[in-house]
């Protein structure tokens, strides 16, 4: 069992989270595979000192892909779990927002 | 935008001008965009990244390396139109001096400027050298001897003979070591008589008479001492036996200056029309010659009196244009620029100082003060001598062997129009320059009233456009 501080893995900064957090107010992070809403929802308000209104999770699934030089041979690359988090409109995370 | 200008010594001028925070800001956020479509940020389509990702992944540096780049392009005419400048060749940037506020400075080069000086007073005698009857009958006679039929004869050498002799010459008492040979043993042969009037008898001058009297198989040394002044150094007072084995001799037998000679050159009919023919061909040659002369010293006069500021920029142009001339001529010779500054032994940097460097002052003047003098004479070009002149050069053209008319495309007929058109524009301005320094009254010139618009036709629009280019 994890701990809020290691539930979190990284934020994922793409051209949909960007546009998920600049209308939607929805910021997107990868998070460990063991974590569930309600871990989601404590760290991340614990840890951005924000209110979380919803939690949204989805395995995303490992894709087969082929190795770049040897085409050959087929490779997977890792699956991740991915939380999509709501927060209250007043609330922003920096991080997803350049230097701070 | 704030802008000052800073005149140089020149014919420069320093611009520095501020920039506005907000139209930096516009700039910087094209820049961001533009380094995102050139790069690749992942999680991102090019393009589609936003201005804070691209600042965290670049850094501000980069970006404002970008905008500062794109502001320039769009900026710098109008930064030209508001210092209010017309610069003679592309500027740059000096120094970007703050970058918050923008603050750059520029350095541009002025077009140059030409006073013309008092022109209209300056005076010189127009002589054209005349043409006459020795210079005439000298012509005739060599064409008489080129046309002249050779007849194999059993006697000894006459004045006027073609004589064809096995030639050696080596040194009398050659140094130690020295190569004694000065003409290796070879066939030569000599119009006795006929080199001693140009002075280009060789090996040595007189040398031909020395053949007189000799007959077919005949040996012959002959000892000569060269002159102290002898144009080859190395020959210079020394002394050389040339030994003749005279082959054969033929009589050359001239035709007769008459009619008949006239017509077998087929543009003839009398010898009178030969005679006058060359007579017109020699005086147009030696009226080119002192035009040539003329026109020099004139616009050295005119230079005198007008003051001409040109950037240093201009004056490399021209620089680069005679040298490459001088390449392409070379290069029609088989030669590299580095070997024909070896074979005159220079090095690059004197070749540019003493002989491109002057000659480019000369040419900028010369240009820049016809120009003017075209705009202060109010030079025009009718559209009749315009394509009179253009479909001239065009038909000149096509009649040179190797002509391809599959080659002509636009920009060879534009080419060649401008020339024609620019060429017409020259001869006109230096007419009226001949007149003037003359003294002779002043003619208002009865194409100057005419507008210069040209009916479009096929060849009247390009000489159109050629001649707004050449008035420029």
């Amino acid at each position: 069992m994890s701990t809020i501080y290691d539930v979190l893995r990284r934020p994922l900064v793409t051209e949909k989270s960007n546009f998920q957090a600049n209308r939607l107010h929805q910021y997107v992070f990868e998070v460990a595979v063991d974590a569930n809403r309600t871990l989601i929802k404590d760290a991340v308000e614990t840890l951005f000192d924000v209110t979380v209104l919803r939690v949204n999770v989805i395995n995303v699934t490992p894709k087969r892909t082929r190795r770049a030089r040897s085409r050959r041979l087929a490779i997977r690359n890792a699956g991740y779990k991915k939380a999509i988090v709501t927060l209250a409109p007043e609330d922003r995370i920096a991080i997803f927002e350049g230097v701070e | 935008m704030k802008i000052e200008t800073q005149p140089r010594e020149d014919h420069q001028v320093k611009i520095v001008a501020e920039f506005d925070a907000e139209i930096m800001e516009g700039f910087k956020r094209r820049a961001a965009r533009k380094i995102s479509q050139e790069t690749k940020i992942p999680g991102f389509r090019p393009g589609k990244a936003p201005y804070d990702i691209v600042r965290r992944m670049y850094g501000d540096d980069a970006i404002e390396k970008q905008a500062v780049e794109l502001l320039i392009d769009e900026q710098y005419g109008k930064i030209l139109d508001a210092a209010e400048i017309k610069p003679g060749a592309p500027g740059s940037l000096e120094e970007i001096i703050s970058t918050d506020p923008l603050k750059l400075s520029f350095i541009v080069p002025l077009a140059p400027e030409v006073t013309l000086g008092d022109y209209q007073s300056v005076r010189k005698p127009y002589e054209a050298p005349a043409v006459s009857d020795d210079q005439v009958s000298e012509y005739l006679r060599r064409m008489q001897t080129s046309y002249a039929t050779a007849e194999p004869v059993e006697r000894a050498a006459e004045k006027g003979d073609l004589v064809y002799y096995m030639l050696s010459g080596r040194l009398a008492n050659p140094a130690e070591g020295e190569d004694a040979e000065v003409i290796k043993d070879g066939p030569a042969q000599t119009v006795i008589g006929e080199d001693t009037v140009s002075d280009k008898d060789w090996p040595f001058a007189g040398f031909s008479e020395q053949l007189i009297g000799m007959a077919a198989n005949d040996e012959k040394e002959i000892t000569h001492t060269y002159a102290e002044d002898d144009s080859d150094e190395k020959l210079r007072g020394r002394e050389v036996i040339f030994r003749i084995i005279v082959q054969s001799i033929k009589a050359l037998h001239l035709p007769e200056l008459d009619d008949e000679f006239a017509q077998s050159l087929g543009e003839f009919t009398t010898f009178a029309e030969l005679k006058d023919s060359v007579a017109a061909q020699l005086g147009e040659n030696g009226r080119q010659e002192y035009d040539q002369k003329f026109f020099d010293e004139l616009f050295e006069l005119i230079a005198a009196g007008a003051t001409i500021k040109y950037p240093p920029q201009v004056l490399n142009e021209e620089k680069e244009h005679i040298l490459e001339h001088l390449k392409e001529d070379l290069s029609r010779n088989n030669l590299d620029l580095e070997t024909y500054l070896k074979l005159i032994n220079t090095t690059s940097e004197t070749f540019m100082a003493e002989q491109v460097a002057p000659a480019a002052v000369k040419r900028l003047t010369r240009s820049l003060l016809m120009e003017e003098l075209g705009k202060a004479e109010k030079i025009q070009l009718a559209d009749a001598d315009v394509n009179a002149a253009v479909n001239g050069s065009l038909r000149q053209l096509s009649t040179q062997p190797g002509f391809d008319p599959k080659k002509v495309n636009d920009r060879v007929v534009n080419a060649i129009a401008m020339d024609a058109v620019s060429r017409l524009y020259n001869q006109r301005i230096l007419s009226r320059l001949k007149s003037i320094a003359t003294g002779e009254p002043e003619s208002t010139p009865e194409v100057a009233a005419e507008t210069p618009e040209i009916e479009v036709t096929a060849a009247g629009g390009e000489a159109e456009a050629a001649e707004k280019e050449a008035a420029e």
